[in-house]
């Protein structure tokens, strides 16, 4: 008899629905699994066949065939385990009910036990996009999906359990959540131990409340990282349906930490030996990288020009498009990468040259270091801020700092804001402004105007340091709840604009 | 502008040249294009034939061989005596539009004609003008101290706002800040480079080449395409302090570059002004060293002023032009407070007290006025 069991396989970010056909026919005993199946689909024979045996089923001792439709699509991932088990177990009559509402996701130890599986949100998304009322997942998995709304989520621990349900001796509750606990701790640091350091902190907060990329220069000790590492506190939390698209990428690496719905923006700092294809994404099976682990929230690289000159080069179209596209040999997925970029910099290799102590690099080193960053990666960075060392005094100071939620609830603000304003259009923040955008949203008065003149002429600015420029007074007038760009706004923007890659060079 | 193919004159093998045709221009040229025939080679030639150069290309090669220099350079000058070696030389000078000047010229640099070891022939792009010999070279490390970028800045804005041309190397550092400033106050500006002039080193100095070209020149006595050799800096070195009346030395660590250039100066007979710094300074061990053995100090351009004779006469062209510039409370607040030392912003707030936010605007102001600087270590400086 044949059976059909609804599961899916996962393709990117994205789920594709797949059935399993399980036929049980006279013939030499054997078990076969067709379909295009990987490696890890493969292997799961022999885990379905003990776990059903120690489970107290009968394995059939007949020819038996898995078909996982569609066959052309390759299927990877260890979560097939439980919807085979369960086609084994409903055509040999074990399960006596139709199973055709129910989706099923679940790794199988020898034992029975079902183990929990990477990308149960995405999964779980497609089931219920395509009408599955009822969806059996494993114990583990049900924070992350138990927020969905229009199906019914059923955690189980083992295949005996899943059997007894489905055969309707036993009674599983439906699990729920409404509101999740928060999956990133708060950063350890708050914004009042960090002492001193007013315009770090002042521009850090800028960069937050548009979301603006931002480059911190500054000796060795100077509280680059710091400052980068408490900033994830003063974003505000996501909206749902950021969170959904987070734990996703999330859930498909199995990286969020109990499995948990996650509702706070994420913090990724990539060690600078990072490979490109562990940055933007890659391997076999086109994983995401670690700025689409960022989207969403911040993507911190601290010692940026240490970084592999190719990585660094691999940001230049996510900082643009917001969005990557992986290629690989049997599959080409895009995701998601909108994040904004606090990367960090010291003014030589050994981190001296301009404080008291000497600095010990040759020329070579020195300006190989300083030409690291190109000229198309800087011209993204809209804000580059010194720091210098703390001072002793500011250290022990008593002096009062304002707190993080202070700030957060300041930035919540203006993130509102601009939410109001790019309702109609397909941003969120002013950093991401195009040129229309900037002309429509950006609106300056005669007298600015000629302000902006002088210091583009100064400068000798680029258009797109100036578009920077714009964008930035823009972020600063929303956070003095103006809606007007006054002089004095752009005035400020321009102390923080990037002059890394103009080195000076305003003659 | 110089047309090297038409100001050539062919006749120059025909061997009967009157000595009234006296053509050493074109012979030096194809002698400083030659790779084994260095500045002691010419001399000699020089010497041998009586001043009259261009005899190289009449005589006959056993005279050639008999000349007292390497036989590498024998052999070369006799395999390359021909016409069309020297116009493919003079051709890819037009091309790149070069323009070329040797000691019997008229553009050939007053300053440069007596001092040792002059070069013959100077490569130049840009233009040359009579008064550059007004001049002052300005020499530190490519790699600065702040506190000799803060000196550049100050030292070389004040000069040329006397009208005082600067010259320098082009390289990375002080020498860059040099050629920016005096840019920046429309003076003009000669770098003297250690490549062909047709070589930008370092390659990202190439937007200042642009401008220095636009306002002043680039200078080399290297031929065409010659490229970043180590050996041909301290060279080029006794070319910057020979083209001035002075050499100002911003920083040097001992032993330096900077140093053999101090050296050159002194033994051309030119002043040598030196930048004091801090003891326990590196980059400073050099200058102070140099002070100690009877250079000029200097810590405001006055010193450089009174210490030149010709430059008596320029100092009546300086105008001020500071107070032309209204300053309101807060500016002149900030103002007195960087006229100690270059401050950050959190040190400006601290002592001003004015908050970071309307701080920032007030500096971008100032900074538009022209009264403040932002050093590239984030502090800011009058």
């Amino acid at each position: 008899m044949i059976s059909k069991v609804k599961t899916g396989v996962l393709r990117g970010i994205q789920g594709i629905e797949v059935e399993v056909e399980t036929d049980i026919s006279r013939g030499m005993p054997n078990f076969f699994i067709v379909g295009l199946a990987g490696t890890s689909v493969k292997e799961s024979k022999e885990r379905v066949k003990s776990a059903i045996k120690n489970s107290g089923f009968d394995f059939p001792i007949s020819k038996i065939v898995a078909n996982l439709s569609p066959a052309n699509i390759r299927k990877e991932g260890v979560h097939l385990d439980l919807p085979i088990a369960i086609g084994i177990l409903n055509s040999s009559k074990e399960i006596k009910n139709d199973v055709k509402d129910v989706a099923f996701l679940g790794e199988l130890s020898l034992s029975g036990k079902i183990l929990e599986i990477d990308g149960a949100l995405p999964l779980a998304i497609e089931f219920q996009k395509k009408g599955i009322k009822r969806l059996i997942l494993p114990e583990g998995n049900k924070e992350e999906v138990g927020i969905l709304k229009g199906i019914e989520v059923y955690p189980v621990k083992n295949l005996n359990e899943v059997v007894d349900y489905l055969n309707q001796n036993k009674d599983i509750k439906a699990y729920k959540i409404n509101t999740s606990k928060n999956e990133f701790e708060s950063p350890k640091i708050d914004f009042k131990n960090i002492k001193g350091q007013k315009l770090a902190k002042r521009a850090i907060e800028v960069a937050a409340s548009g979301m603006h990329n931002i480059i911190i220069n500054g000796p060795a000790g100077s509280g680059k990282t710091m400052i980068a590492s408490a900033t994830s506190g003063i974003l505000p939390d996501l909206n749902f349906d950021e969170s959904i698209e987070i734990t996703k990428i999330y859930s498909i690496r199995g990286e969020n930490k109990n499995r948990e719905f996650i509702t706070k923006r994420p913090f990724r700092a990539p060690h600078h030996t990072t490979t490109h294809a562990a940055l933007c994404g890659g391997g076999r099976n086109a994983y995401p990288g670690e700025i689409s682990l960022a989207h969403t929230g911040i993507l911190f690289l601290d010692e940026f020009p240490e970084f592999d000159r190719k990585v660094i080069e691999s940001l230049r179209q996510p900082l643009e498009d917001r969005e990557v596209t992986v290629s690989r040999m049997d599959i080409t997925t895009t995701y998601p990468s909108d994040f904004m970029l606090i990367a960090t910099m010291n003014p030589c290799p050994c981190g001296n040259y301009g404080t008291d102590k000497d600095c010990s690099c040759n020329n070579r080193d020195f300006f190989r270091y300083k030409r690291k960053l190109s000229a198309p990666i800087l011209d993204r960075i809209d804000i580059q801020i010194d720091v210098k060392r703390v001072e002793f005094k500011d250290i022990i100071g008593e002096s009062e700092e304002e707190s993080t939620d202070i700030i957060k609830r300041r930035i919540e603000n203006v993130h509102k804001i601009q939410k109001e304003r790019f309702k109609d259009e397909n941003i969120h923040f002013n950093s991401q402004m195009k040129c229309e955008q900037i002309k429509k949203y950006c609106n300056i008065d005669e007298e600015s105007l000629c302000f902006l003149e002088m210091i583009f002429e100064k400068y000798s600015l680029s258009a797109r340091s100036f578009n920077n420029i714009l964008k930035l007074s823009r972020t600063v007038a929303d956070m003095d709840l103006s809606e007007k760009i006054e002089k004095h706004h752009i005035l400020e923007s321009v102390q923080y604009r990037n002059r890394i890659s103009g080195e000076n060079f305003n003659v | 502008m110089y047309k090297n193919i038409e100001n050539f004159k062919s006749h120059i093998l025909n061997k009967e040249v009157k000595k009234e045709e006296f053509r050493n221009k074109e012979a030096w040229i194809f002698l400083n294009n030659l790779k084994s025939v260095n500045n002691r080679h010419i001399k000699t030639i020089e010497e041998t034939f009586d001043e009259e150069v261009e005899y190289i290309f009449r005589a006959s090669n056993k005279e050639i061989n008999n000349l007292r220099i390497s036989e590498k350079a024998r052999k070369e000058i006799i395999d390359n005596r021909r016409e069309e070696f020297l116009i493919e030389i003079l051709k890819d000078l037009d091309k790149k539009e070069v323009n070329i000047t040797t000691l019997i010229d008229e553009e050939y640099p007053e300053n440069l004609k007596n001092i040792p070891d002059r070069p013959r022939v100077l490569y130049y792009r840009g233009s040359l003008k009579e008064d550059d010999s007004y001049s002052i070279s300005v020499v530190g490390p490519r790699k600065p101290s702040n506190y000799g970028i803060y000196v550049v800045q100050k030292l070389v804005d004040e000069l040329s706002k006397y009208g005082i041309k600067i010259i320098s190397g082009m390289a990375s550092g002080i020498d860059t800040h040099a050629h920016m400033v005096a840019l920046r106050n429309k003076v003009r500006t000669i770098a003297v480079l250690g490549t062909g002039v047709d070589i930008i080193y370092p390659s990202h100095n190439r937007n200042i080449y642009k401008k220095i070209i636009e306002r002043g020149a680039v200078v080399s006595e290297f031929p065409l395409g010659t490229k970043g050799l180590p050996y041909n800096f301290p060279k080029r070195n006794r070319i910057i302090s020979g083209y001035s009346l002075g050499t100002l030395i911003i920083e040097a660590e001992e032993r330096s570059g900077t140093l053999i250039t101090c050296n050159h100066a002194l033994e051309q007979g030119r002043e040598v002004f030196s930048v004091p710094g801090n003891i326990n300074s590196m980059s400073s061990k050099g200058t102070n060293s140099i002070i100690k053995q009877g250079a000029k100090l200097v810590d405001c351009i006055d010193d450089i002023l009174e210490e030149i004779v010709d430059f008596k006469d320029i100092k009546k062209d300086y105008k001020d032009i500071e107070y032309d510039i209204d300053f309101d409370k807060e500016e002149n607040q900030i103002i007195e407070t960087l006229r100690k030392n270059p401050k950050t912003i959190d040190e400006l707030s601290e002592q001003t007290e004015i908050n970071i936010i309307e701080l920032n605007s007030l500096l971008t102001i100032l900074e538009l006025k022209g009264k403040v600087n932002k050093l590239n270590d984030g502090k800011f400086s009058l």
